[in-house]
C-alpha cells in the first residue's frame, strides 16, 4: 500500500502554481522530498497534513483523505517548518499539552513526553523554558511532538535545520530507527548529504512538478541520456586521457592531478569498453567513481 | 475528542492568565474603577436637604370669625451633609409657588416666597435647619381665590453651586402644601346671619357635620362622570329639619361652580345622611393646562350659626393622553444616573467592543504569532473546536473581569448605603450580553481574516460612526437611516439600556415591546454569527 497516493494533484495560490499535475505513489519506507525553494515542497507536505486543500486532483494518506480528517492526523506526525510552539512553557509541558491534544490521557502523555524527550535527547532539558532553548533543541522538541502518539507516518518539512552536526546524525539515526520499526517517513532537507545519508529514494519538484520519483541510481539510469562524468584515478592521467580520448562514447576529456575526467553520453556502453580497456593492466588506475551518481548531481541535471 | 476540547479549556486559561490577559482585566476591570475614582476623589461631599416641614401642619388662608387676620405659615427644612468629608459655605433656599404645564411643555415655578440661607459649611453627618414665613392671601381684587389650593415647596441646598458634591442631583426636595380656606368662601353663599340672643340657645343646641367626602373614580378624566358622595351628620340631641346640605366642584381659582348638588334634608339626633353628587367632567379647553378644580361640602341649618364644610379637597383634572399634558420630568441626572451613564455610555459604546475586539479577534491569529496554530491543527481535535474553547475562556475571563470593574464602579459610586443591587444587576446582564454579541462578530472576523484585528478595528469604526450619524439630524432626519442602525451590535444594547431609567432598574428579562425585540434580535444575531464562524473554521485554510 501507498503510503501517500496523489493523482493529477495540483494547488494554485491566485494565478501562482504551487503543485502542478502530481501523480505519484510513495511507497512505505523514507523519502526524501527534494527540491529547490519555491518548488512546491511544503505545500505539498501541507496538502498530505490537511491543511490546504487541493485545487484539483486527488490525494490520499494511507488511504485516507486528509482534508479536515481528525481521525487520519491520530496516523501522522508532522514537523512543520518554523520554530516550536508553547515557548512559555517547559518542553515537558509542551510535550505533555501535545499529547493531551493527541488524545492521550493525562499519564500516557507525561510518559509519552518522557519517551520522546529521551529520544530526542532533551531529557536533561525537560524542565527549561522552551523560549530559552537553542534553535537545534527546538528542532528536536519539534521532533518529539510528532513521536509522541506512536503515528505510522511521519512528515518532516525540514526537521534537521539549525541542527548541529551532531544532532543532525542523532535526527538522522533517529529517522532510520523509525523506518527500522516500520514507519513510513515523508522528509524534506535542503542539505543533500543529509538526505544521503537518510535515504536513496527521492521525491524531487520542482516549480511545482514532479520531476523524478524513486531510488537514485534508478533515476540516475532513466537519466542516462544526459551526458555523464566518470573518474578514473591514475598514476598518468595524461596518457590515459589520450587513450580515451578517441572512443566514440567520449564527449570530452579532462586530465587533474591523478585522476582523468571523462563525459559521455552512453555511459553503460562507456563502463563496458573501460573495463575491457583497463583490464590487459597497461593502464594502472587506483579507483573509478561517477561524480554523478549522487543525490546533488541529480539535483543539479534535473533542477538546473 | 471531549478530553482534547478539556485541554484546550485549560490551556486557553493559561494562556490568559499571561500578560495580555492581564492587559484584558486592566482595561475592563480598572477603565470603569479609575473613572469611578476620580468622580468619587473630587467629589466627596454631598449635601441634600432631607426633610421640610410646616406649621399649621393644615394651613388656611381665611377664616370667616377673623377675616382681618393673617394666617402664616412657617416652613422649616433640614440640610444634611450626607457625604464623606466637610464641605464649606453654600447657600440653602426654601421656596414657595407654582409649577405650571407651558403648551411649549414646559414647567415654569411661578414663585410666591422664597427665603436663601447662607450655610457657614457642614461636617459629615451634620445637619442645619432653614426656614421661610408665608402667609397666603385669601382673595384676588376680583373676588376670586388667590393663594388656596396645592403649592409646591421646594428646597434646594446649594442653591448657588458654591460647591463640588458626589452626588449633584440630589440637591432638591419637593412636597406638596395644600392651603386650605378656613370656611367656606363667603361670596358662593349668604354669610350666615348675625346671631342675636335669641338664637344663643339655638346655636348649642345645634350641631350638623359634613364627613367623609368621597369621590370615584380617584382621578378625573374629560368627558367622564365622577361620584361624590358625602355624609350629612346630625351631632345633637333634637331633630333637624330643612338640613341645606350641598356638595359642589369649583374651578380652583375661580368662583364659578361647575357641578352642584342640594338636598334638604331631615336629621334624626344623631342620624345621617348621604348626599350624592354625580358630576360629568367638562372636556379639556388647553392641552396643555390641565384645571385644578376643588371639592366641597358643607350643610347649613337655617335660623343657625351652624355651618359645616368637609374636608375641602383637589380634584386634578387630566386630559385623556397624560404622557402629553404631563410629560414626564426630564430624567434627571442623580448619582444613579452618574452610575448607570457610565454603563450606558463608556461601557456599551466605547470599552466593550475593543474588549471583544482584544479577546475574540485573535482566536486564531494569536495562536498564529505564537507559533502554536499548525501544532493545533494537525492534532486529532475537530477544528472547530480551537475558536470555540478559546472563545469560551476568553469571554468568561472577560466577564468576570468586566463584572468587577462594573461592581467596583457601583460600590465607588451608589457606595453600600445606596446598594440598590438591582441596579447592578441589570448593568452586569447588559455589558455580559454586549461582550456575548461582540465576542462572537470578532470570532467570525478571527476565523475569516488573515489580519483580524485590522478588520476588527474597521469594525469598531462602523459601529462608532452609525452611532455619531444617528445623531446627526439634516432636516430632521438622521444622516444614517434607520435601517442601518440595525445593522450595528451597539444599536440593539441601547435599546435594552433604554429600558433602565434612573427612577427604575432594569427589568430582566424584558418581557414585551421593543426591548424583547431587541433581546431576540442580539440573541440570533450571537448564534448565527457563531454558526457562521464555526462554519468558516471547518472550512479554513492555512497555508502560511
Amino acid at each position: 500500500m501507498s503510503v501517500v497516493e496523489a493523482t493529477n494533484l495540483s494547488r494554485w495560490y491566485g494565478s501562482v502554481i504551487a503543485v502542478n499535475d502530481v501523480t505519484v505513489m510513495v511507497q512505505p519506507g523514507i523519502t526524501g522530498v527534494l527540491g529547490p525553494n519555491g518548488a512546491g515542497k511544503t505545500t505539498f507536505m501541507r496538502m498530505c497534513m490537511g491543511l490546504i486543500r487541493p485545487s484539483t486532483g486527488s490525494l490520499r494518506i494511507l488511504d485516507e483523505n486528509p482534508w479536515n480528517n481528525p481521525n487520519l492526523l491520530k496516523r501522522i506526525g508532522y514537523v512543520p517548518e518554523g520554530d516550536a510552539p508553547w515557548r512559555d512553557r517547559t518542553g515537558r509541558e509542551a510535550l505533555i499539552l501535545g499529547g493531551r491534544l493527541s488524545g492521550l490521557s493525562g499519564t500516557q502523555a507525561e510518559e509519552a513526553a518522557d519517551r520522546a524527550l529521551q529520544q530526542v535527547g532533551l531529557t536533561n532539558e525537560a524542565g527549561k523554558k522552551v523560549d530559552a532553548y537553542s534553535r537545534g533543541m527546538r528542532q528536536r522538541l519539534k521532533f518529539a511532538l510528532a513521536l509522541l502518539h506512536d503515528p505510522e507516518l511521519y512528515i518532516l518539512d525540514e526537521p534537521l535545520l539549525g541542527s548541529d552536526p551532531v544532532s543532525r546524525r542523532e535526527l538522522i539515526h533517529l529517522i532510520q530507527g523509525l523506518a527500522a520499526q516500520g514507519k513510513s517517513v515523508l522528509v524534506s532537507t535542503h542539505i543533500l548529504p543529509d538526505l544521503e545519508a537518510m535515504t536513496q529514494r527521492i521525491l524531487l519538484l520542482n516549480h511545482g512538478r514532479l520531476m523524478a520519483y524513486g531510488e537514485v541510481t534508478e533515476i540516475r539510469d532513466w537519466l542516462d541520456r544526459y551526458p555523464r562524468t566518470v573518474r578514473i584515478a591514475t598514476p598518468d592521467p595524461r596518457e590515459l586521457g589520450a587513450a580515451l580520448w578517441r572512443w566514440p562514447t567520449v564527449l570530452s576529456i579532462q586530465a587533474e592531478e591523478g585522476a582523468v575526467l571523462v563525459r559521455t553520453n552512453k555511459p553503460r556502453a562507456f563502463f563496458e569498453e573501460l573495463q575491457g580497456f583497463l583490464a590487459d593492466g597497461r593502464h594502472p588506475f587506483t579507483s573509478i567513481t561517477s561524480p554523478d551518481d549522487n543525490v546533488e548531481a541529480i539535483f543539479r541535471y534535473l533542477v538546473g | 475528542m471531549a478530553g482534547s476540547f478539556g485541554t484546550l479549556i485549560t490551556s486557553n486559561v493559561k494562556t490568559w492568565m499571561s500578560a495580555k490577559g492581564f492587559l484584558l482585566v486592566c482595561m475592563a476591570a480598572l477603565i470603569p474603577l479609575i473613572l469611578s475614582v476620580a468622580w468619587v476623589g473630587t467629589h466627596r461631599a454631598d449635601v441634600a436637604p432631607v426633610d421640610v416641614s410646616w406649621d399649621p401642619p393644615n394651613p388656611i388662608a381665611w377664616n370667616a370669625t377673623a377675616p382681618t387676620e393673617s394666617h402664616p405659615i412657617n416652613f422649616t427644612a433640614t440640610i444634611e451633609n450626607q457625604g464623606r468629608f466637610s464641605v464649606g459655605a453654600f447657600n440653602a433656599t426654601i421656596r414657595i409657588g407654582r409649577t405650571d404645564v407651558l403648551p411649549d411643555k414646559s414647567r415654569p415655578f411661578d414663585e410666591l416666597a422664597s427665603n436663601s440661607t447662607r450655610i457657614p459649611g457642614l461636617g459629615p453627618g451634620e445637619r442645619k435647619e432653614i426656614t421661610l414665613r408665608w402667609a397666603p392671601r385669601p382673595f384676588s381684587q376680583f373676588g376670586g381665590l388667590l393663594d388656596v389650593g396645592t403649592f409646591d415647596v421646594l428646597v434646594d441646598a446649594d442653591s448657588n453651586d458654591d460647591i463640588g458634591e458626589i452626588e449633584e442631583f440630589n440637591n432638591r426636595l419637593e412636597r406638596n402644601l395644600q392651603v386650605h380656606f378656613g370656611d367656606v368662601p363667603p361670596s358662593f353663599f349668604d354669610l350666615p346671619p348675625e346671631l342675636t340672643a335669641n338664637d344663643a340657645n339655638a346655636t348649642t343646641r345645634v350641631d350638623v357635620g359634613v364627613e367623609d367626602l368621597t369621590w370615584s373614580p380617584p382621578e378625573a378624566f374629560p368627558n367622564t362622570t365622577m361620584v361624590f358622595t358625602v355624609n350629612v351628620v346630625n351631632h345633637g340631641s333634637e331633630r333637624l329639619e330643612n338640613v341645606n346640605a350641598t356638595i359642589r366642584v369649583v374651578l380652583q381659582d375661580g368662583t364659578i361652580a361647575e357641578g352642584q348638588v342640594q338636598k334638604n334634608l331631615t336629621l334624626e339626633a344623631h342620624a345621617n345622611e348621604t348626599v350624592r353628587l354625580e358630576w360629568r367632567v367638562p372636556p379639556q379647553e388647553d392641552k396643555y393646562q390641565p384645571k385644578v378644580y376643588r371639592a366641597e361640602a358643607y350643610a347649613r341649618v337655617p335660623g343657625t350659626n351652624d355651618t359645616a364644610t368637609a374636608n375641602n379637597v383637589e380634584v386634578r383634572l387630566f386630559i385623556v393622553d397624560r404622557e402629553v399634558i404631563f410629560p414626564e420630568p426630564p430624567e434627571r441626572a442623580t448619582i444613579k444616573g452618574y452610575y448607570i451613564s457610565v454603563v450606558r455610555q463608556l461601557l456599551l459604546p466605547l470599552l466593550l467592543p475593543v474588549i471583544g475586539l482584544y479577546y475574540a479577534a485573535g482566536v486564531l491569529s494569536d495562536e498564529r504569532d505564537r507559533g502554536n496554530l499548525v501544532y493545533l491543527l494537525t492534532r486529532p481535535i475537530n477544528r472547530v473546536s480551537l475558536p470555540l474553547a478559546r472563545f469560551l475562556v476568553s469571554f468568561v475571563i472577560a466577564s468576570i473581569a468586566i463584572a468587577i470593574g462594573t461592581l467596583g464602579a457601583f460600590l465607588l459610586i451608589l457606595g453600600l448605603h445606596q446598594g440598590e443591587f438591582s441596579y447592578l444587576l441589570a448593568p452586569l446582564s447588559l455589558v455580559i450580553l454586549a461582550l456575548l454579541a461582540y465576542g462572537a462578530v470578532f470570532t467570525l472576523i478571527g476565523v475569516t481574516f488573515a489580519r483580524p484585528y485590522l478588520v476588527g478595528i474597521g469594525f469598531v469604526g462602523w459601529e462608532w460612526l452609525i452611532q455619531v450619524g444617528s445623531q446627526i439630524l439634516i432636516n430632521n432626519r438622521p444622516v444614517v437611516a434607520p435601517w442601518v442602525q440595525n445593522l450595528t451590535i451597539y444599536k440593539w444594547l441601547e435599546v435594552l439600556s433604554r429600558e433602565w431609567s434612573v427612577e427604575k432598574p432594569l427589568v430582566w428579562l424584558p418581557t414585551g415591546g421593543a426591548a424583547l425585540d431587541a433581546l431576540r434580535n442580539l440573541l440570533i444575531a450571537t448564534i448565527v454569527i457563531l454558526a457562521v464562524a464555526a462554519y468558516v473554521s471547518r472550512r479554513r485554510e492555512f497555508p502560511e
